[in-house]
This record gives structure tokens, sequence and C-alpha cells, in this order.
């Protein structure tokens, strides 16, 4: 016999499925939503509807998007000739902090891994291709993850693009800003002596 | 509680809540273990490059009685593979070493002849020859099902007794153990060559840094691998992801 009345049982079941919710935060989320005005529940149910009902993929640049074009392609001040490609839409807002880049995006939804069974394929490479192909790109800066995934991805791609004669260049990587050289392991110097720059 | 601190392999990595890992890594003197890296997704992290793909560190960690997570603690990088990913090949056989290794081993059993073989095949990809990483991968392969318990004998037909000394052939099908004759296993199966056959026992022999020198390539014991990856997704009862990748890769 469950615990829970059997809607209340199921709010909870849902929550659980969220990344993150153990049985605990799952009970005290579905309470709270019990205790709270109906139109609190209805704003949260319309708010998990419209996010897959309205929103959908940059026909572009698969940024994730309510429109055809997300607000980067859609903005003509952006710099045309600079593409960053990215991992997952949510690494965008990283490099948009930094107001330091002008350029356009590229979200390739993951990186390779055989692991994951996630090849070449699976990736958003060709609509990249595609893209550079059209002309106007003069630089890829491959903003993928500092990982085996990250780089490996990150390899592919240069080799992809460097024959179609553009300039392809990778984000530092190397010692976080804030720590000690001491504390580096051989792959992290390894890397931030290979993105030294002249002073 | 006191610290452990032991050789290891990262063998894969879940991410888990906002920035923390769960790692599945082999150890030399306590087996396959999992434990959970707290924060290990941001910037300044102490497990640094550590905890990529079969990472090869010295792990400190605690390990608690009856508990099957380990707290990991920190860990020192003794090589990592992030030099081999020029080739996107050596990158799927790397994952395969990983997923194979994941999924034969059980937990918490110790096996350091399996821990050296992991260590013996990573060597001879960074010595990078041509032919490097399909040598690793038969080789590995080969130990590994042997290493685990599931290596059938390939001398005799397992249905019939039939002694397959060449020129008779064998033939395997993935539902079948071990090796059949022609008479026993009539279609719906693949041959195991005789010169694979003969390359198993000089496997046995060597050890993998001794075909270096050995003309190889992707067909090189192409059959012996299929049989090989057959043989390890009986024994787990799944299918293994990266093996198709690997055929066609
Ligand atoms: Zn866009």
């Amino acid at each position: 016999m469950p615990d829970f009345a059997e809607p209340l049982e199921r709010l909870i079941t849902e929550f659980k499925r969220l990344p993150g919710v153990g049985q605990k935060s799952a009970q005290r989320l579905a309470f709270h939503v019990l205790r709270a005005p109906r139109e609190n529940a209805e704003r949260l149910a319309g708010a998990l509807l419209d996010v897959k009902d309205k929103l959908g993929l940059c026909r572009i640049c698969n940024n994730i998007s309510d429109a055809d074009l997300c607000p980067f392609c859609r903005d003509p001040g952006r710099n045309q000739s600079i593409v960053c490609v990215v991992e997952e839409a949510h690494n965008i807002l990283g490099i948009e902090t930094t107001r330091q880049y002008d350029g356009l995006y590229h979200v390739l939804h993951g990186s390779l891994s055989p692991l994951r069974a996630i090849g070449p394929e699976q990736l958003r490479i060709k609509s990249l291709l595609d893209r550079i192909a059209a002309g106007a790109i003069q630089e890829a800066i491959l903003a993928t993850n500092p990982t085996i995934e990250g780089e490996a991805t990150a390899v592919y791609l240069a080799k992809l693009l460097k024959p179609l004669g553009l300039k392809v260049t990778r984000i530092g990587m190397g010692i976080p800003v804030g720590s000690d050289i001491e504390f580096a392991d051989e792959v992290t110097m390894w890397k931030a002596l290979e993105g030294r720059r002249e002073l | 509680m006191a610290v452990r601190v032991s050789e290891a392999i990262v063998l894969r990595t879940y991410p888990y809540q906002e920035a923390d890992l769960i790692v599945s890594f082999l150890t030399r003197d306590q087996g396959k273990l999992r434990g959970m890296a707290r924060r290990a997704r941001r910037p300044k992290s102490r497990f640094g490059a550590g905890l990529e793909r079969l990472s090869y560190v010295r792990m400190s960690y605690y390990l608690r009685e009856n508990r099957e997570l380990a707290t990991l603690d920190s860990c020192e990088l003794i090589r990592s593979q992030f030099h081999l990913l020029s080739d996107y090949s050596a990158s799927v056989v790397l994952d395969y070493i990983a997923e194979v290794t994941d999924n034969l081993l059980p937990p918490m059993e110790r096996n350091e002849r399996f821990f050296r073989l992991v260590l013996a095949v990573l060597d001879h990809v960074h010595a990078g020859r041509p032919g490097a990483v399909w040598q690793a991968v038969s080789y590995f392969s080969l130990w590994a099902v042997r290493l685990a318990g599931w290596m059938p004998q390939l001398e005799a037909c397992t249905g019939c007794g039939l002694s397959l000394e060449p020129p008779e052939r064998a033939f395997f099908r993935r539902d079948a153990d071990g090796v059949l004759c022609g008479h026993c296993l009539p279609s719906g199966r693949w041959e195991l060559s005789a010169e694979s056959r003969a390359l198993t026992h000089a496997m046995y022999r060597l050890p993998v840094a001794e075909f270096a020198s050995h003309p190889w390539t992707k067909e090189t014991a192409a059959d012996l691998r299929r049989f090989l990856v057959q043989r390890i997704e009986r024994a787990v009862e799944r299918s293994l992801t990266t093996a198709p990748l690997l055929e066609s890769c």
C-alpha cells in the first residue's frame, strides 16, 4: 500500500525523476505544491508545458530557441565571421557573461563518446560544415569541454575544418585563475604550456 | 577511518548532482571499486585531469566496511591518455577497454593480472606504432576473456570433441560456447581462421610489446575479435556499446 493518496504519490514519483531529487526532497516539494494556492500550481504546470511546447532548436546554430532563429543568429550586430562551437546550449551562457565575445555560436548537442554511443553522426557536425561552406565564417573557436571527450571532439573537428581554409582555434586550457601552479597535474601543466602566449 | 591509497585506473565516470562524479575505478590491490568524487567537475577540483577515462593514478579514498561506495579524497596522476587523442580510432579503442573492464570484473575482487594487462596495453598504444591500437584491442580482448575465466579451448569441437587441428576448420556462433566443427555447426556461423587460432597461442605466450614489429592492420584477427566480443557479451549478458563503433571506425 502506498504511503500517500494516489495523486500525491504520483507527484512525488515525478519529482523523484528530476536530477538530484531524492525521496525526502520529492516529498517536501510535493507537500509544498499541495499547500500552495491553485494559481501557483497552474503557473508551474504551464511553465513545464511551455518548455516542451514552445521551445525548439535554432535553425542555424541549434541553440535552444522559442523562434525559428535564436537571439544570437537574429542579431545583425553580432560578428558574422566567427563562430564559437560548444557542446551544450547552456555553455553559451558562460561565454556570454564574459562580454568579450560578440560572434555567433554553434551547439553540437554533446561530445564524441564511444562509451555513451555518441559518434560523429550523433552530433550536429553536418550543419556546422554547411554553415562554413556558405562562406562568411573565417574563424571557428572550438570551446568544447577540457575533458577527454571534449578534447577528442575538438581534435576531430579541427581535422574536418582546417582543410576548408578557415582559422581554427581552441579555447585555452590549463591552470585555473586563483590556484597555484604547484598543485597542477601533468596534463593541466602541459596544456597550459601548450597554450602559452607572448606578452 | 584511515585513508587508503591504491594505484588505480579510472574506468568511467557518471555526473552526479551539481558538480560531483561517481567514479568506477580498478585498483591494483582491491579490485574494481566505485567512489564519489565531490565537486570534481569544478574548475579548481583537487582531482584535476585524474578522473578522465583510463587515467592511471594514485587514488586516495575512504572505504567504510560494508559500504559499496567509496569516498574519493584526491588523486595523483601517474599517466594520462590525453596524448592519444589525435586519432578517433584510438579514442574508440580506449573506450572499449574501459567498457569491457568495467563490465567484466566483479566489484571488490582483487585481480592484479587484469590490472597489469590494462597497463600493458595502454603502454603499447602509447608507443604508437602503426597497427598498435588493433594489436592492443585483440590482445586485451583475448586476455580479458581468459583472466575473467570465460575462454573456451579452441583445439577441439565443443559439440563432438573432434580435434580442430588445421586444416580442420573451426566455426562459432553467438549463442554457442567455444568453437565447433563444420558438422556440428553447418550454418549461421562465422569461421575462426587457422591464422587467428595460431595467433591466440602466440598471444598467450608473449607480452603485447613483442607484437610491435608484427605487421598488423584492422583486418588482422578481425574474426578472433568478433569471437571474443561475443564471449564477453555472453558473459556480461548485455551488448557492448563500443563494439559496433570499433568495427566502423
Ligand atoms: Zn542560432
